[in-house]
């Protein structure tokens, strides 16, 4: 047998490759005990493997858009509980919003009880700067739960699994919402979810999920106030009626 | 009285020795051509010079005073020594080694021995020779002969001395024993006296006078880092400069740590062979090291950062760094921790944040903050990170409702065939609710509704009832 000589690295142990958490293992949910984070709403946590959204995971969620310029589609909702949670845990654990489409009103997230004082808003724009922020802030055991929003540019594969891989390196939960049209490219993030607003629900699709190979589906309702009512009859002004009184 | 080692004579401390240190072309001797004074460029390396020599002096007594004269650009240090003859063997090896080193430097020094630092820096003008046995009186001796044209007083005072017949110091001196210092102070005013006192040792008649002896002062070192490398051949290449930039960093952390201090700010410089120069700045918030990580490391990493989106502008041959800002460390304090871990004080999640503001701003991290008003978009500010965010919301905005995101500007809604759109046909479903106010300021009345557009998504839209328009103004996510 020819020596391999000292410069070659020895083969991979099956122990070894079976050690990484990013080694996909079929269907069989044996093998993926991860730690998971219950979301707050319980058909969505019994979607999800582990009964949670997944820690030290890429989490990608496309927003479908009937508009191409909207970069919303109820994503918040989605993760309100889970955000109030991990803030209670620990006071220097940052919730941190990652070139978000606009600006968090602040009145609102006071509303929903989301301490301003763990909230940090990073506006980076160009791609660069955004891989390179989402790595270093998924990189920092304070960083409890990332929200990151896609710039314009389309990220590659090989731009995702440096997040995956950056994600890997700590405890929080990652997500990175992106457009509808992302769900067409391959992705390494171990979760890909897709998320539609209907008239009163929120329709979350799962269509890729480490450890399973069935697309899962569930709806989440949507408040109160959002639900569609008669329009207002007091609009004395609209649509071209002058109020000024 | 001797001045020898404080062992062999029981003298009280107030009786000081001084050496002065006279350099007389500093100003052309740093510039090695006849430099003009008000020249920047001159008087940094003159500052540069000072310190090297302030440097020099400092391994040898702590007490260095400078001196300035007033007529001439005369440089002159004042090292206090009666303190530390015991450690050097004396005053004439001790002089021996300061000289010795202060010869290694290009430039040229006159000195002068004496009780007091206005005296030396008096007998500095005169060659006499260091020995262990020089006395008060023997210093006392040399000073008579001094012309008093070499007094450090305003030239209206060397005038009116000249013109009084005062020729030299021992003039002064047997006036002053003939009928003591008062009719000079009288006659030449308070700056005079004072001066001649302390060229004298002249003591006030008080009881107790240690107690009015002005200390010394114990010198403080210029806290100041600079060092450079110059390269075999100019590298136009950042990722050639890294290994030369990590060197450099690791002396300058080496430095703080020497002198416990600390700094959050360092300049680089790079020069080409034609001393074209281009100066990057990077400021840390965080300044100390880590508990897992040295200072440099931090510094090199944000470096680094900041020279990925910098394109060299020429082939570097010499890099710089500089320090100036350099403070005393800060101690840190750590909180007790009950359950066995240690607390880092968001350490780590600081560093991550300096490293992204390094690359993307200062302004591109911030927090969210209420503030009191009616006024949507005055309703709430961007903050600093170190800042404390204002949560209390006052009742009847605790149950308003509000939307998730608000636009950096209000949109404008367009009407199509008497239907809103934005984007898409929207259906008002909640409202509306009057927002007024500040008719001191910009009248501002609004009526905000909550609209559906056609794709499920929720806006917060107003219709002004100034201008009669209609806007999105924020969205419910």
């Amino acid at each position: 047998m020819k020596d391999p000589g000292p410069m070659t690295p020895p083969h991979p142990t099956l122990e070894q490759v079976l050690r990484r958490g990013d080694v996909w293992r079929g269907h069989s949910q044996a093998f993926v005990a991860r730690e998971a984070i219950s979301s707050g709403f319980e058909n969505c946590d019994s979607a999800l493997l582990n009964n949670g959204w997944p820690t030290r995971s890429l989490i990608e969620l496309c927003l479908r858009y009937k508009h191409s310029n909207s970069v919303f589609g109820g994503e918040w909702r989605l993760f309100v509980p889970v955000i109030k949670f991990i803030c209670g845990q620990q006071a220097d654990n940052f919730v941190v919003l990652l070139n978000p489409p606009a600006t968090p009103f602040a009145p609102a997230f006071i509303q929903e009880g989301i301490p301003l004082n763990q909230l940090l808003v990073v506006e980076a724009n160009k791609k660069q700067d955004f891989i390179a922020s989402f790595t270093e802030l998924s990189r920092s055991s304070h960083c409890g739960i990332l929200l990151a929003w896609q710039p314009g540019q389309q990220l590659s594969y090989t731009e995702l699994r440096k997040c995956q891989l950056a994600c890997n390196e700590a405890q929080g939960l990652y997500i990175l919402f992106r457009s509808h049209q992302a769900t067409k490219q391959s992705s390494p993030a171990p979760l890909r979810l897709t998320i539609t607003l209907e008239e009163e629900q929120l329709k979350i699709d799962i269509f890729k999920q480490r450890g399973l190979v069935n697309n899962r589906e569930f709806f989440l309702n949507l408040p109160e106030h959002w639900q569609t009512k008669q329009a207002p009859k007091n609009i004395v002004h609209f649509p071209s009626a002058n109020s000024r009184s | 009285m001797r001045y020898h080692t404080p062992s062999t004579n029981n003298k009280p401390h107030n009786k000081q020795l001084w050496l002065a240190l006279r350099f007389p072309h500093l100003s052309t001797e740093v510039s090695n051509f006849y430099a003009d004074e008000k020249n920047q460029n001159i008087i940094t390396l003159k500052t540069h010079a000072i310190q090297q020599l302030e440097e020099c002096c400092y391994q040898f007594s702590p007490y260095i005073e400078k001196q300035c004269a007033h007529k001439e650009n005369n440089y002159a240090i004042s090292l206090e020594l009666s303190r530390c003859l015991r450690l050097f063997h004396g005053l004439k090896a001790l002089t021996t080694k300061l000289f010795q080193q202060l010869e290694c430097l290009p430039y040229s020094f006159r000195f002068g021995v004496a009780h007091t630092a206005p005296a030396a820096w008096l007998l500095s003008m005169q060659n006499h020779k260091i020995c262990d046995s020089n006395t008060r009186d023997i210093f006392l001796q040399r000073l008579q002969n001094i012309p008093v044209k070499y007094l450090q007083l305003p030239a209206s005072i060397i005038n009116a001395l000249d013109k009084t017949g005062f020729e030299t110091l021992g003039d002064i001196a047997r006036q002053i024993k003939s009928s003591s210092v008062g009719p000079l102070h009288k006659r030449f005013g308070h700056e005079f006296s004072e001066y001649i006192k302390s060229v004298f040792d002249i003591e006030n008649t008080l009881e107790q006078q240690s107690l009015f002896t002005r200390p010394t002062k114990q010198h403080q070192t210029q806290k100041y880092f600079s060092k450079h490398i110059q390269f075999d051949f100019p590298l136009d290449n950042i990722q050639l400069l890294q290994p030369a930039m990590e060197d450099l960093l690791k002396k300058l952390d080496h430095f703080m740590h020497k002198h416990q201090l600390q700094s959050q700010h360092i300049v680089w410089t790079l020069f080409d062979i034609y001393q074209n120069t281009e100066k990057i700045h990077v400021r840390a918030s965080h300044g100390g090291s880590t508990q897992s990580k040295p200072s440099w490391t931090l510094f090199l990493d944000i470096s680094l950062i900041q020279f990925e989106h910098y394109s060299l502008p020429f082939a570097v041959d010499v890099l710089q760094l500089e320090c100036h800002k350099l403070n005393a460390i800060q101690a840190s304090n750590e909180g007790f921790s009950f359950d066995g871990k240690k607390s880092h004080n968001n350490e780590e999640l600081q560093i991550t944040l300096v490293k992204i503001k390094a690359r993307l701003g200062e302004n591109a991290i911030y927090k969210v903050s209420y503030q009191p008003s009616h006024i949507p978009e005055d309703s709430m500010q961007r903050i600093l990170l170190g800042t404390c965010a204002n949560t209390h919301l006052p009742p009847e905005q605790s149950v308003a409702l509000r939307p998730t995101w608000l636009l950096e500007k209000p949109q404008k809604i367009q009407i199509k065939s008497q239907q809103l759109t934005w984007c898409g046909p929207l259906s008002l479903i909640e409202g509306p609710e009057r927002i007024e106010g500040y008719w001191w300021q910009q009248n501002c009345a609004r009526d905000y509704f909550i609209a559906i557009r056609d794709d499920k998504l929720r806006l917060w839209v107003y219709h002004d009832l100034l201008d009669n328009q209609w806007y999105t103004h924020g969205i419910f996510s």
